[in-house]
């Protein structure tokens, strides 16, 4: 599904503070699969999201997506398969406008006429879409996000991303700026739709709770290199050993 | 005072009113929209004027093409301040005075001296008898704030409220949120420099100052309107505009009547501005969530 090649991100080149953000000689990622990726500061997680969405294109490698080489394509033309959601919920969603109009921004597409993403027959799939955050947003389709919670904000954005039928879906530590009660509840409905779609999801997060709970795999992240590919498809890992290893590489790497 | 005497008094309230409202609107495209508040605006109505003043005294151009060509200079002025800022990367304020500044000189040649006559010339309201002209005005307005309504439901309106609410989320899209700018400044501008034509129909003449003030006015207008009509939606904001900008021209006829030395109509017309703001946000703060420009404005 997601292929990546030689993948070498450099910050500063040929300056004092030049830093290798990303080194990746190989790695691949399986279609419909959850992936996990934790790290310390500076591991190179946010940059990893950052080069599959095409925010960053300054880079030597490639990257594939079904088979096809897309790397030197930018993120407006990859947004139709690729779609990110960010921690913080402002960045996801537009306060002033209500539900149902942040639903449509993202519905639109390009090329198409207007509103043709979202006619009058289809409120009822959004409906559905929106009843199974379990959080009555369906409900309040004419309010305006700015007035939800953190959790309710960031399911409408998760919503909003669905509705354009993204292949990948990145989750860049998306329920950190949610309360501890709504936010393994929001990440199970986002696996289940996920699973339904067939969405492949890379979910960087610093929630170790989280990330052994989900998934088929766990990539631990280090100075830009995959330091442990963890697989936990078939036989799950318990939280002493992540924490064994997490905690093994953190002391490699001086933060502890 | 008879209610013989108000009915002239409210015509020219209504028509007055009218006319400014599309100036209000382009402040909504400018500042609510794409979240810049545009000084240019103060010099482009000028422009306006003086490009319809010139066109009909010394050319055989008709009215309505007069009105058109006023409003397009105007789009090319917001055009000129959009690109100070989204090429240039001079902040939106600084922007907006240069090109206020560089206008008041092109005014100036449009018209060759500081002051056109418009005495006994075509208007667009040449076929209707004068007692109607107000209500003209009115369904004018009107239609372009329609037009304007339909246009922020379509994507582009979408995509256009959002580049000043919320850049970023623009980009994720897979846009640019500085083209949007450019065409946010170009609505505005167009609208303002319309007005100023039928501005300068309605008064007779074209002046180079008629824009100073403006900014000032319209944002009173604006935050008027939104401090009885909270603009919870698309439609509630435009609303707001259309009625502040009533509400404005009538504490101002009200000022006038009430023989306020003119020289003093500044500080009633800041002391309305400072009124309305404290009164949206007591109004405002609880039940909604406003457009961009909410930090104090």
């Amino acid at each position: 599904m997601i292929r990546l090649e030689n993948i070498n991100v450099t910050f500063g080149k040929g300056t004092e503070t030049e830093v290798r953000a990303l080194d990746i000689p190989a790695l691949e990622l399986f279609e419909g699969s959850w992936n996990n990726v934790i790290g310390p500061n500076g591991s190179g997680k946010s940059t990893l999201l950052k080069v599959i969405c095409g925010q960053i294109l300054s880079l030597e490698g490639k990257i594939f997506i079904t088979g096809k080489n897309i790397t030197g394509s930018g993120a407006s033309k990859r947004f139709d398969y690729v779609q990110m959601i960010e921690q913080d919920p402002r960045n996801n969603t537009v306060a002033s406008m209500t539900i149902e109009e942040n639903l449509r921004l993202y519905a639109f597409r390009k090329g198409t006429p207007s509103l043709s993403g979202l006619k009058s027959g289809s409120i009822v799939e959004i409906r559905k879409l929106l009843a199974r955050f379990d959080m009555g947003l369906e409900d309040r389709l004419h309010s305006q996000a700015g007035l939800l919670s953190g959790g309710q904000r960031q399911a409408v954005a998760v919503a909003a991303v669905l509705l354009r039928n993204p292949k990948i879906l990145l989750l860049d530590e998306f329920t950190a700026a949610i309360d501890p009660k709504t936010a393994p509840r929001l990440l199970n409905i986002v696996k289940q739709l996920a699973a339904d779609f067939n969405i492949t999801v890379i979910m960087v997060s610093h929630d170790l709770e989280q990330v052994i709970d989900s998934g088929d795999r766990i990539f631990i992240l280090s100075s830009g290199r995959v330091a442990e590919d963890i697989s936990t498809a078939s036989a799950k890992i318990t939280k002493a050993e992540l924490v064994a290893k997490y905690t093994h590489i953190l002391e490699e790497e001086g933060v502890l | 005072m008879s209610i013989n005497d108000l009915i002239p008094i409210l015509g020219s309230v209504l028509e007055l009113s009218s006319i400014y409202s599309i100036v209000t609107l382009g402040l909504v495209f400018s500042f609510r929209m794409v979240g810049f508040a545009d000084l240019t605006i103060e010099s482009s109505f000028t422009t306006g004027a003086a490009i319809y003043a010139v066109l009909i005294t010394q050319t055989s151009t008709s009215p309505f093409i007069a009105l058109a060509l006023a409003g397009a200079a105007g789009s090319a002025a917001g055009v000129c301040t959009a690109l100070l800022h989204v090429k240039g990367n001079i902040s939106r304020l600084l922007a907006g005075i240069i090109m206020m500044t560089i206008l008041y000189s092109v005014n100036l040649q449009i018209m060759g001296k500081g002051n056109l006559q418009l005495v006994n010339t075509v208007t667009i309201f040449d076929a209707i008898p004068a007692s109607l002209r107000p209500v003209c005005m009115l369904l004018l307005a009107l239609l372009i704030y329609a037009a304007s309504f339909l246009l922020l439901k379509t994507h582009f309106g979408y995509l256009l409220r959002t580049s000043g609410e919320n850049p970023s989320v623009v980009e994720k899209l897979g846009y640019r949120a500085g083209g949007f700018v450019i065409l946010g400044l170009v609505i505005s501008n167009a609208l303002t420099s319309f007005s100023g034509a039928i501005a300068a129909q309605y008064y007779g003449y074209s002046d180079v100052g008629m824009g100073t003030g403006l900014i000032v006015a319209v944002f009173a207008a604006l935050i008027l309107g939104e401090s009885v009509c909270a603009p919870k939606s698309i439609f509630r904001l435009l609303a707001a505009a259309f009625i502040g900008s009533i509400l404005y021209r009538l504490a101002f006829e009200i000022g006038l009547r009430m023989n306020i030395h003119p020289w003093n109509l500044r500080i009633a017309v800041g002391l309305l501005l400072a009124v309305a703001l404290v009164l949206k946000q007591a109004i405002n703060r609880k039940h909604s969530k406003l457009f961009v420009g909410t930090g104090g404005i």
